[in-house]
């Protein structure tokens, strides 16, 4: 009978946690809503549309093309002609001087961005939120900055690529990136560098993330990536 | 069985009025199919909120759910021949269908390519442990997100098929005749799926807790 009794709580113990885990799994309506509304999606899905069309089709008729690429397309098959030898020459000559040329432009590239995270930045954090907000205001101030500052899709893959190319710390638990709210500037970063910095948690208040008042003391370890104009854009934290 | 536009357990707005929004949606399909894709770019923005929060469900990077909302819709397009519409089943419940396969097939894939990435290290294994018994206690916003990545790294040790049936059950709310419905599966293999999935789930976690 104890032992039944015993196996009885345990099992609502597993209960628990269980749904403690998948319920640690949903995602805010502000996280669902900059997703849903990312001006990248329908593009993307148009570009996918197009290219299952050709795959499916076998590759584009001339009727599928847009009449000024249609009208070059015309121009190139009556310069090369069907039948000519020289197409079987030229058309490997052109693929691998694209190929060259598609080489040149990246290889500086990589170079460069290389160098460029490199730099060590001190993250110059400038609130434009008072220092001690009212905790009352603090939703409000969030939601009105979490409307300035969304990082684009494009952004996030680049911070994403980014730090896990730093990142090489099997000792280390990071979060996902979260942008900072409490930057009035909506422009985001083309670029910029990822600074580890050591923080005291009030600091997450003039950030504009919630913060437990009983733990103001503790430090918080926390990736910040700051844009080439200087400011914080978003922050991970580090365990 | 009740009516299709509340199954995903998203929407609701719909569920509001829905006459009125599934005739729109049969309106734009039929326009699609007649080659308008302005009439496509339409029933995109109806819906892309809904398969977006469906796709969060199962995803937490938010390049991933972009690419299930794209792949969801992209092949709803080229399966719009197929869709009966009228009384038999609604668009949203057709377009959830399509996204939870959608799903399902990345997560087939994802659990072959990310099988040594999802590893937790021994740092990790002791934070989660640290987690699980904390259970139900307030957390900081880190911790909450730290908790998010930890539980999907947990989750990923679960065939797809168990993860699909655990959250459509449990963080999605919906009944086994619902899941069923969403997963093409039968309602009996539909629980018998869950019962496997909890026993799963819970063996991984005996080993944390």
């Amino acid at each position: 009978m104890m032992l039944r009794r015993k196996k009885l709580r345990e099992d609502e113990g597993f209960d628990q946690v269980q749904r403690e885990v998948l319920l640690a799994v949903k995602v805010s309506e502000e996280e669902i809503e900059a997703a849903a509304t990312s001006p990248d999606l329908y593009d993307g899905l148009r570009l996918r549309i197009a290219g299952e069309r050709g795959r499916r089709s076998g590759g584009r008729t001339l009727d599928d093309w847009r009449p000024a690429d249609r009208a070059g397309l015309i121009v190139v098959r009556a310069l090369l002609g069907p039948s000519r030898p020289t197409q079987w020459i030229l058309t490997p000559a052109a693929v691998l001087l694209l190929v060259a040329v598609a080489l040149l432009l990246w290889l500086p590239k990589q170079s460069r961005e290389s160098t460029q995270i490199a730099q060590p930045v001190l993250p110059a954090i400038v609130p434009s939120l008072p220092l001690d907000p009212d905790p009352r205001a603090l939703p409000a101030l969030r939601e009105k900055a979490i409307g300035a500052v969304t990082l684009t899709s494009n952004q996030q893959r680049r911070i994403y690529r980014r730090h896990q190319s730093l990142d090489n710390h099997p000792d280390e638990i990071a979060t996902d990136f979260l942008p900072l709210t409490f930057t009035a500037d909506s422009t985001a970063p083309e670029s910029g560098h990822l600074v580890r910095v050591t923080i005291p948690r009030s600091a997450l208040l003039a950030m504009g993330l919630p913060m437990n008042a009983e733990r103001a003391g503790e430090l918080v370890r926390a990736d910040v990536f700051i844009g080439d104009d200087g400011l914080a854009r978003a922050i991970r934290f580090i365990q | 069985m009740e009516h299709w536009t509340d199954i995903s357990g998203f929407a609701t707005a719909a569920a509001l009025e829905p006459v009125t929004h599934e005739a729109v949606d049969d309106e734009l399909v039929a326009a699609v199919r007649s080659g308008d894709e302005a009439a496509f770019a339409l029933l995109f923005e109806r819906h892309r909120r809904s398969v977006t929060r469906l796709a969060y469900r199962f995803f937490y990077r938010r390049e991933q759910v972009e690419d299930i909302v794209q792949e969801s819709f992209a092949n709803a397009y080229f399966a719009l021949g197929a869709y009966r519409g009228g009384q038999e089943r609604s668009f949203i419940a057709w377009l959830s269908r399509i996204t939870v396969r959608a799903c399902y097939d990345a997560l087939r894939r994802s659990r072959r390519a990310e099988s040594v990435m999802s590893e937790l290290n021994q740092e990790e294994e002791g934070l989660l442990a640290e987690k699980l018994r904390d259970v139900g206690k307030g957390s900081d916003i880190e911790s909450a997100a730290i908790s998010r990545d930890l539980a999907n790294k947990l989750l990923q040790r679960l065939e797809p098929d168990d993860r699909i049936v655990l959250t459509l059950l449990s963080v999605g709310e919906l009944s086994v005749a619902e899941t069923a419905e969403l997963t093409g599966w039968s309602v009996s293999k539909v629980k018998m799926r869950a019962h496997r999935a909890r026993r799963a789930l819970r063996r991984v976690l005996h080993r944390f807790v």
